[in-house]
């Protein structure tokens, strides 16, 4: 039951959702927005692309299993917080590259930012693995 | 001293074992090096606390009450230790009783996901964040049980979730009324504004809903409905970890939460628990001598068992805690090595029935002799760890002259042995059913490798050593106990800026 | 006082003063050996030697531990090890019924009794302030205060249990179902002594108490009593046996409770430790000999068993305490004890210990002379066509006769041992002839009676009546037991999740909905702020969707008022300024409509499976509930006691973290901790699902 209509808006919509859930990402720490609801803005991506082209199909998206995923988002995470050890700071101590190197780098970019990608990796790993794995029967 | 590892390195272990997930075999080795390691961390904590009496941590370097703190004192300390040696255990006897379809559907990350749960719930200082490991627990623990899918399993993994989804449901509107309240939600800033405000009728109603939610974490009447309906389902290398650990998460927040920061309440709250607690104790110990499940008699145990420690919890003396304190310890232990135990019958002889099991005494005396030790534990025979934490109990209740308490101890004491025997008698001396009625039923024999004592084996030496080192035990408990009624130590520690900067030279920085 | 309570490994806690001069010490040791050199003949040939050896050992160490410990938790600890050792031992036959029961019948009194003993020593050391029993017997004092009524209460409960006195004494008789080896050194020599020892130990303490001395001497006389007219009905040598032994252990209870009768009590224990160990060993050799217990059989078979009649012979001699034994001494002192206890001329005490004594004497020729010797045809001797070989016997190793022989030799021994010291009042000694003859007559005319007019061996006899009472009342009371825990087990446990769930909501609401009632004034409060329409408007919605999601009778219409509460409830985190709220409950309720309108497809048919009447229970049980959590909400609404938290957070954010979205600084770095909780919980929440997910597929492949 593959619908012509549905098919041409994903093709449309689903690069232009999926952008959108990594500005929602990485706007996040000044604006709405945030690892959380990125990720679950990309998943509502795969799972328009999933109702377009079957389920099946967003394991080829992905390129890789959706264990993997969460599994990466995790270590994202945990990395993210680890970092601090490097420094000398306690667990999950924000590091901000602009502060470190200041002047050198002007990009206000810090470990909360991968903390954040970190979710969004999960959050997309735990709805993609929903529906693929129901879709597989 | 950094507290956090204890809770990323099975993260981390987690996440990697994910990543392996085709990979059986580096996911084992994953998980039983990730434990280990929180092992050998558990204890350097553990010595560490011995010598500064409470560690700190600020996480992200956000001072307390602000950010997340987490905190280890002597009590959290020996949580750790528990769950790491009886998760040690019960890794070394999945390996041995391999499980190809549990392994196959996460059980190693999952696990992980549970120890890294279990150990947040005891370091944690913060009450939302003790919220977040018991979703951790509780979603683990869940995954596990009903992970196998057989139908017996997902209507006790339904019962399970839903009833304690009940908890999570009291304890997130708890934490939440009382953040409208104070303000706060880091523990030792909290007790300090509790205490000022300890007259407030509103801070009574939600205490008693936080020890609601904790209850049924902990299974006590009449909130105990969700053990015995899910503990006998899972395969032993999961009913072993949720005997041993599940009830003390309840437990242990009820000490940290309920007696630490809401102290003192008015005195018919605490009449009614220890009512509570009794009741809880004899109808676990009845409903254990009723059943012929191997598994389910030791379920209906860890419900009275339980009661034994929320009496402790509600007699409110610092021997009465020390107590709980040692009794949560001993019991992960022995109710772990009893499942173990239990597992390993069913695995040599095909059944958890105990009228269908028998003769094993003369079948396999070393299995025999580790049930009958750690029954004696269970029991509480002079110098296991089941007597220390009874006599401790004990005394007690006689000396705030809670005779009622004292009797229904006894009692209790009294038809734990009955169930006990029970056992031994259907199980182990018991000649051997037909080998035709066998047949009939399926019920096949297994070899196994003598390497499956060693788990139990374990888990019994570590009661052995906790009942012949009683006095370190009595005192260290007890310590432990002063921690949480004298409370000024762990609140200086955590608010304290002074040594927060001596700690982490870094942080005037921030 | 401390922790002190506890016992430690030290030599002060362990034994203390009491290791030296311990009369029982040497005592316990003489008989585990020779039990051990005893029991090795006797199981040479089974392969339950491997099983009994080690606990025999075992059980004499703790016994050994026992009499020697200072401390009263080691005390209780060498008391607990005898009760489940001898649990162990008296099952040595596991396989059959029977045994199982006895050997359960016997730890559950004697459990029972320790659990009491425990309260009684804990109360004990509480009131001495020492649990030193050194200390305790020297210093230590009963007065009148109410305590002391309880700690002599338990212990006794204790010592009755072990010792099997009256009212509790049927396990023993029951626990005679082990080997010969067992019975003898268990329910002879040790194990029920435990409790006698324990009477006199602490004697010096509670003498002066009346409810120490009539428990003492009315259960123990009662026992006395008991014990030696149903060994007269026995048939069965080992039960007559048990029965003598129980009849013993209460004359011993109603010496021993003051300090004058201990030595009485000492010698006694002693004295009968000896010969009746000796004469369960001997029944043992014929039992094993002619594979039956019964007197009358016996007769028969015992002709010309030369050995084992001079054994016997020997032993009866013993055990009447005839001179030269040490149960002649034992029974010197028991006169002398009683001239204290009662006075000279009083008779009725002196006619009932002459009648206990000569009815004694009387079970002794019973058991020890009337199998060996065939003096009047029985009416139910055996068929005299029997094999000759048969009635030979089997043979037996040749060590288990040395035992009772050994045995028999050190009475007479000991008898020297104690007779140096002997110092008894020359004006008993008319007494004692007096109470020696007539004892004696009394016993040659019971003798006489057994003989000639009581001829039946075999069937019932009157005996069995309190047997069964006993037999018949535990099993009653464990049904008992059995049946309380069923029903309340089903009333609680009945398997519904929908009952759990109903008891754990009212509950809830039952506990907090109380004191809500109780503070009233402190929950109901009038709302600060105004409503405004656009609040009323949204709340209406949510209610009727919510409504409309639970009574609609398609499921899909269902998942879609769901999806209309979330929205709702989005839109109120809009206006109420939380966009990042807003976004996450916008796109999570999206995402779960997708979700179940996918799995929608795979559920059974939708059907009603509950009445009307639990529809309208189950609603109100909600009502109520949700009733109770309003009210808690609203009892905290503007009502924040402190804020300084939050300030620092709206005050950190943008200097410190950086950030100018405080709902993100605080996901993602103030309380980033929680964040990585709860990615864990979504991880292992896909982990879970994926699996189930799966299996159900793999299933279906099938």
């Amino acid at each position: 039951m593959r619908s012509i209509v549905l098919i041409s808006i994903t093709r449309l919509m689903m690069p232009l959702l999926l952008m959108v859930s990594i500005f929602l990402l990485l706007r996040g720490h000044d604006a709405p927005g945030g690892g959380f609801i990125g990720g679950l803005m990309a998943s509502a991506a795969f799972c328009l692309y999933g109702l377009a082209f079957g389920f099946q199909r967003i394991k080829s998206v992905l390129h890789t299993d959706p264990r993997v995923v969460l599994g990466v988002g995790l270590l994202t995470s945990l990395c993210s917080g680890f970092l601090a050890y490097v420094i000398g700071k306690p667990f999950l101590t924000a590091i901000w590259l602009d502060e470190i190197f200041s002047g050198m780098i002007n990009i206000h970019v810090g470990t909360p930012l991968f903390f954040d990608i970190g979710v969004y990796l999960v959050v997309v790993g735990m709805v993609t693995g929903i529906v693929i794995a129901h879709a597989e029967d | 001293m950094l507290i956090t590892p204890l809770i990323c390195i099975p993260l981390l272990g987690a996440a990697v074992t994910l990543i392996f997930y085709k990979e059986k075999n580096i996911q084992q080795w994953i998980s039983s090096i990730t434990i280990a390691v929180h092992l050998f961390y558990a204890f350097a904590i553990f010595n560490m606390v011995q010598v500064q009496n409470i560690l700190v941590e600020y996480l992200g370097g956000w001072a307390a009450p602000v950010g997340i703190t987490l905190v280890v004192d002597k009590l959290s300390a020996l949580m750790v230790i528990m769950t790491s040696i009886v998760m040690l255990a019960v890794n070394i006897y999945s390996r041995l009783a391999t499980d190809a379809k549990l392994e196959s559907q996460g059980y190693f990350p999952v696990v992980l996901a549970l120890l890294a749960g279990l150990s947040g719930t005891f370091v944690t200082g913060d009450l939302f964040n003790l919220y977040v490991w018991f979703e951790v627990i509780l979603m683990s623990s869940f995954v596990l049980l009903s992970v196998k899918g057989s139908r017996e399993q997902l209507e006790g993994g339904i019962k399970y979730v839903a009833l304690n989804l009940f908890s999570s449901v009291i304890f997130l509107c708890a934490a939440g009324l009382i953040y409208g309240l104070f303000g706060t939600l880091n523990l030792a800033d909290l007790s300090v504004k509790v205490a000022e405000n300890i007259e407030d009728p509103r801070v009574h109603t939600f205490a008693l809903m936080l020890w609601i939610a904790f209850a049924i974490k902990a299974a006590i009447f009449p909130f105990y409905s969700w053990l015995p309906s899910s503990y006998h389902t899972p395969p032993i290398a999961v009913g072993a970890i949720f005997a041993g650990l599940l009830t003390k998460v309840g437990i242990y927040s009820m000490i940290r939460v309920f007696l630490f920061v809401f102290n003192p309440l008015p005195d018919w709250i605490y009449t009614l628990l220890i009512v509570i607690s009794l009741i809880t104790m004899v109808s676990g110990v009845l409903g254990a001598y009723v059943q012929t499940d191997f598994r389910r008699i030791l379920a209906f145990s860890s419900v009275s068992q339980v009661g034994f420690m929320m009496l402790g919890i509600s007699l409110r003396t610092d021997w009465a805690l020390a107590a709980t304190i040692l009794f949560i310890f001993h019991h992960a232990f022995v109710k772990s090595g009893l499942f173990i135990t239990a597992g390993i019958c069913e695995y040599a002889y095909g059944t958890f029935d105990i009228r269908k099991l028998g003769g094993v005494l003369e079948k396999d005396v070393f299995i025999s002799i580790i049930f009958f030790m750690l029954g004696l534990c269970l029991v509480g025979v002079p110098f296991s760890s089941g007597f220390l934490v009874k006599i401790l109990l004990i005394k007690a209740a006689i000396e705030t002259s809670s005779w009622v308490s004292t009797g229904v101890i006894i009692m209790v004491s009294f038809m734990t042995l009955l169930y006990t025997v029970k056992i031994w008698t259907e199980v182990f001396w018991n000649a051997l059913p037909d080998e035709e009625e066998l047949k009939a039923e399926k019920i096949k024999e297994r070899e196994m490798s003598s390497m499956m004592y060693i788990p139990a084996a374990i888990l019994l030496l570590a009661g052995i050593i906790i009942g012949l080192n009683s006095n370190y035990f009595a005192e260290y408990g007890r310590e432990a106990a002063k921690n949480i009624y004298y409370k000024s130590d762990y609140i200086n520690s955590v608010l304290d800026t002074s040594k927060y900067k001596k700690d982490y030279n870094f942080l005037e920085a921030k | 006082m401390g922790y002190s309570f506890l016992p430690k490994f030290t030599f002060e806690d362990i034994t203390g003063s009491r290791f030296e001069h311990n009369p029982w010490l040497s005592f316990v040791l003489l008989i585990t050996a020779v039990t051990l050199i005893y029991a090795w003949g006797y199981l040479q040939e089974s392969k339950k030697k491997y099983y009994v050896l080690p606990l025999l050992a075992v059980f004499g160490l703790s016994m050994a531990g026992f009499v020697i410990s200072n401390h009263l938790l080691w005390l209780y600890f060498f008391w607990e090890c005898t009760s489940i050792f001898s649990f162990l031992l008296i099952g040595t036959n596991h396989e059959s019924e029977g045994s199982r029961k006895s050997a359960v019948q016997a730890l559950f009194v004697t459990g029972s009794g320790g659990l009491f003993l425990l309260i009684g020593l804990m109360l004990l050391g509480r009131e001495s302030g020492s649990f030193h029993l050194d200390y305790i017997i020297k210093y230590i004092a009963v007065d009148d205060r109410p305590i002391w009524y309880w700690i002599i209460g338990f212990i006794f409960i204790g010592i009755a249990t072990k010792s099997a006195l009256f009212p509790i004494q049927g396990w023993l008789p029951n626990a005679m179902v082990a080997p010969a080896p067992v019975s003898g050194f268990l329910h002879s020599a040790t194990l029920v002594k435990a409790g006698v020892i324990l009477l006199i130990t602490l004697a010096p303490v509670f003498q002066h108490h009346p409810l120490w001395i009539y428990l003492s001497v009315i259960l123990g006389g009662l026992t006395a009593w008991y014990g030696a007219l149903m060994a007269f009905m026995q048939t069965d040598l080992k039960r007559a046996l048990a029965y003598t032994t129980s009849a013993t252990i209460g004359v011993i209870a109603f010496l021993g409770w003051s300090e004058s009768g201990a030595r009485a009590a000492l010698l006694w224990v002693l004295a009968h430790g000896l010969y009746k160990s000796a004469a369960f060993y001997l029944t043992g050799i014929i039992e094993k000999k002619y594979k039956t217990r019964n007197i009358a059989e016996l007769q028969e078979l015992t002709m010309g068993d030369t050995t084992n009649k001079f054994l016997a012979s020997l032993l009866f001699y013993c055990s009447i305490g005839m001179p030269m034994t040490v149960a002649y001494i034992g029974k010197k002192y028991f006169i002398q004890f009683h001239v204290q206890l009662f006075d000279e001329y009083d008779y009725l005490p002196w006619i009932i210990s002459i009648a206990w004594q000569s009815l004694m004497i009387a079970n002794y020729y019973r058991i020890l002379i009337k199998p060996f010797y065939h003096l009047v045809p029985t009416e139910n001797s055996i068929d005299s066509d029997e094999d000759a070989e048969e009635k030979e016997g089997v043979e037996v190793p040749k060590i288990m006769q040395v035992v009772p022989m050994a045995l028999i030799l050190t009475t007479f021994l000991a008898n020297l041992r104690f007779s140096q010291n002997i110092e008894l009042h020359h004006t008993n000694l008319g007494i004692w002839e007096h109470w020696t003859i007539g004892a004696f007559s009394l016993g040659v005319v019971l003798i006489c009676y057994d003989v000639f007019i009581r001829k039946r061996e075999i069937g019932s006899h009157p005996g069995e009546f309190f047997e069964r009472v006993w037999d018949r009342g535990f099993e009653f009371k464990l049904r008992n037991i059995e049946r309380v825990a069923r029903v309340q087990t089903n009333i609680i446990q009945n398997g519904h999740l929908r009952y759990y769930l109903t008891v754990f909501i009212l509950a809830t609401a039952a506990l907090l909905g109380g004191s809500i009632v109780n503070y009233s004034e402190y929950f109901i409060r009038k709302p600060v702020t105004e409503i405004l329409l656009y609040e009323v408007i949204i709340v209406i919605l949510m209610i009727i969707a919510a409504l409309k999601s639970i009574l609609t009778l398609s499921r899909m219409a269902s998942i879609v008022a769901l999806g209309a509460v979330g929205m709702s409830c989005s839109a109120l985190y809009l206006f109420y300024s939380a966009p990042d709220l807003a976004m996450t409950q916008f796109l999570t309720d999206t995402l779960i409509v997708i979700v179940m309108a996918l799995v929608f497809y795979d559920l059974p048919r939708y059907s009603i499976l509950s009445t009307k009447a639990e529809r309208i229970r189950d609603g109100i049980v909600a009502g109520i509930f949700g009733a109770v959590m309003s009210v808690l909400v609203l009892s905290v609404t503007d009502a924040q006691m402190y804020t300084d938290v939050m300030d620092s957070m709206l005050s950190r954010s943008i200097p410190e973290a950086h950030g100018h979205n405080v709902v993100n600084v605080i996901l993602a770095d103030f309380r980033a901790f929680d964040t990585m909780g709860e990615i864990t919980v979504l991880a292992t929440a896909a982990i879970g699902m994926y699996g189930l997910l799966r299996i159900r597929v793999k299933k279906e492949d099938k």
